[in-house]
């Protein structure tokens, strides 16, 4: 484990320890063809969807990790628990390799690491009630402990999320949106996992909705000391509800630093463009805020731009970006890691 | 069985919540909430009151007929009458004892090819859909491949090398029918297998058997059904026409297809000859229609028409 990669963190958790991560993620890289058309598809190119990451995680902490749409924040999530078999790089539970393992090795892991969708209409089976759809996993893991526990067991878990167990009988179409995520959550927390990837959990969900899930999820983290991978793009909610937060561009991390770092101190242009498009509720400090409007799209991932990928659209580029990828490594005052050549923090406006 | 259709008995427990009373919340086990969800459904319940006639008919009237479908002692075109209540057909043959006996062929052959077409369809579809890859190149194109042999004489050389019979019509109907069922389910398990609650199955370490058996078959069942029910009118009149030119079954045996060609020059002088086996044909298939779609409304949660 290198020693860079985690920031002192001011805001460390509660339940944290400093001892050994809950999860490492080493240069982790997914990449996926891009095939031609004929009769033999064959491979004519790569995406790197993530091309290289590394972070850790400890217990009881929420790493935010935010980027624009299709950044690679959920390849990520999706990459940890095996979902998406990672190219290369290493990703350790609990000290443990999970990546190319076979499915029957990670199956003992799975019960401790669990993902919560976006769509909370995609993720609950149509056919299924509530009932079976928590009791899945119980079925799968604990297939010995026998009906009454297990039955007693799904009641507490749609208690614990704020559901009533009566209801259990129904279907998830009979829900709303934020009941059917707290559905999706009750069946992630089931096999009482230790980290929880949560894909968006809140972005399908009405502002009123959202609230009432977050509080749920903080409420949870401390009662169970999980540990949240919160993919986001919602920059008010990463900041209400992460410990640390991780900024992704086009498949690599750009800044990664506590709460307070990234949001008070960045130092990536990127990182500070997106902060400068989230409206502020001060109406005041609204009208003042300056907005940072980047030029251009999204490169396509699969020829991404020489050097720092984060070149073609930055105000601060010269020579040197194209020519030489920057490390993400500790700049500016805070020592917060950060990829980027200049690294400046932006001046208070107000 | 009449009685179940019309019982609306409100005894569930979501349809009559007491206020304030810890009711009764027996889980809905999901073969129980769709067998009654089927049995409320008026029209498939009729149908299959019909076809099990028509089935029970077809097993249990060959006992007691006067004659059966070796019978050749007739006289020629004989009107109806007590003797032969459908009449005789141009070899004497009597129409009731035929039509019995073709319709035990029909729906034998019927229920071989809808069952071969769904299980090939449905099995091969599902995993190329969920595992993808080369296993799904490979089956997709063994489909295109099967499509375009041309079944007539693969049939007419099976026919010759093993004599034709009943169950070898039904066998080549089987293997010539599951294409397209593959082709459906396969889009419909890719779509699927996308879904996030497949994923999330995967994420507990759910087994690939028990994703397809718990989360991608349920989620099919109504394609399934109503492809099967397809299947089995297509095979009817499919059967009927490798009848027609010799290659089905076989006199002395008979099938509806067969009647129905052997006789349909009868229509305007002998119209019951043409349309009894007719009306056996379009109730069967019609009948086996309705009870699809019992099925299939029975399988979908959403269904609300009949609150289970």
């Amino acid at each position: 484990m290198t020693t860079a990669k985690t920031s002192p963190s001011d805001t460390a958790p509660a339940g944290a320890d400093t001892g050994q991560p809950l999860l490492e993620v080493n240069d982790l890289v997914k990449s996926f063809p891009v095939r031609g058309k004929g009769i033999i598809p064959r491979t004519v190119g790569q995406v790197q969807a993530v091309a290289g990451i590394s972070f850790d995680l400890r217990a009881g902490e929420t790493l935010g990790l935010v980027g624009e749409s299709g950044c690679g924040k959920s390849t990520t999530g999706r990459a940890i628990l095996q979902l998406h078999r990672p190219t290369s790089g290493s990703v350790r539970f609990e000290g443990r390799e999970l990546v190319g393992q076979t499915a029957r090795q990670l199956r003992a892991v799975r019960r401790d690491m669990q993902i919560v969708f976006q769509d909370p209409y995609a993720s609950l089976n149509p056919r299924w009630t509530v009932n079976s759809v928590v009791r899945e996993p119980l079925e799968i893991h604990h297939s010995s402990w026998g009906d009454k526990r297990i039955q007693s067991k799904v009641n507490n878990l749609l208690e614990l999320v704020g559901l009533n167990p009566e209801h259990r009988n129904r279907f998830p179409h009979e829900f709303s949106g934020g009941q059917r995520q707290r559905i999706g959550i009750a069946r992630a927390l089931a096999l009482e996992p230790k980290l929880l990837v949560l894909d968006e959990p809140v972005s399908a969900l009405d502002v009123s909705v959202q609230a009432g899930v977050v509080n749920l999820l903080e409420e949870l983290q401390q009662r169970l000391n999980l540990a949240y991978l919160f993919v986001a793009h919602d920059l008010s909610i990463v900041r209400h509800i992460s410990h640390r937060i991780a900024v992704m561009y086009l498949g690599k991390i750009v800044e990664i630093g506590t709460r307070d770092e990234v949001y008070g101190r960045a130092t990536h242009p990127y990182t500070q463009a997106l902060l400068s498009a989230a409206p502020l509720p001060d109406p005041k400090a609204e009208r003042e805020r300056q907005r940072i409007v980047l030029t251009g799209d999204v490169p396509s991932p699969v020829n991404p731009p020489s050097g720092c990928r984060f070149r073609t659209r930055c105000w601060k580029a010269q020579d040197i970006c194209a020519s030489e990828e920057p490390k993400l490594e500790a700049r500016g005052e805070d020592g917060h890691l950060s990829a980027c050549h200049f690294p400046e923090v932006r001046p208070r406006e107000s | 069985m009449a009685d179940t259709v019309t019982k609306t008995t409100p005894d569930d427990p979501d349809t009559t919540p007491r206020a304030g009373h810890e009711f009764d919340t027996e889980a809905r086990k999901q073969w129980k909430i769709v067998l009654r969800r089927f049995l409320r459904h008026r029209m498939a319940m009729i149908s299959l009151s019909v076809l099990v006639l028509i089935v029970l008919a077809a097993i249990v009237l060959p006992w007691f007929l006067q004659y059966d479908h070796t019978y050749t002692g007739g006289g020629r075109y004989e009107d109806p009458g007590p003797d032969h209540p459908l009449g005789t057909d141009n070899l004497g043959r009597d129409m009731l004892a035929m039509l019995v006996r073709g319709t035990q062929f029909s729906l034998l052959i019927a229920v071989v090819v809808a069952a071969m077409a769904t299980v090939i369809g449905v099995t091969l579809g599902a995993v190329a859909g969920l595992l993808g890859g080369w296993v799904d190149t490979l089956f997709m194109r063994l489909v295109d491949l099967w499509l375009i042999i041309p079944q007539l004489a693969l049939v007419a050389l099976a026919a010759s090398a093993f004599g034709s019979s009943w169950y070898l019509v039904a066998i080549a109907l089987g293997l010539f029918s599951w294409m397209s069922v593959a082709r459906i389910n396969r889009g419909l398990t890719l779509s699927l297998a996308n879904q996030e609650f497949v994923e999330a199955a995967r994420a507990m370490g759910a087994s690939n058997t028990r994703i397809v058996v718990k989360h991608i078959l349920p989620n099919l069942t109504g394609v399934i059904t109503v492809n099967a029910t397809l299947a089995v009118a297509t095979a009817v009149l499919a059967e009927a026409a490798l009848s027609f030119i010799g290659l089905g079954v076989n006199i002395p045996d008979t099938s509806l297809g067969l009647i129905i060609n052997n006789n349909y020059a009868q229509l305007e002088l002998r119209p019951w000859l043409f349309w009894a086996p007719f009306l056996v044909i379009v109730l069967i298939s019609l009948t086996v229609n309705f009870i699809g779609d019992g099925i299939r409304d029975a399988f979908d949660p959403k269904q609300t028409k009949v609150r289970a």
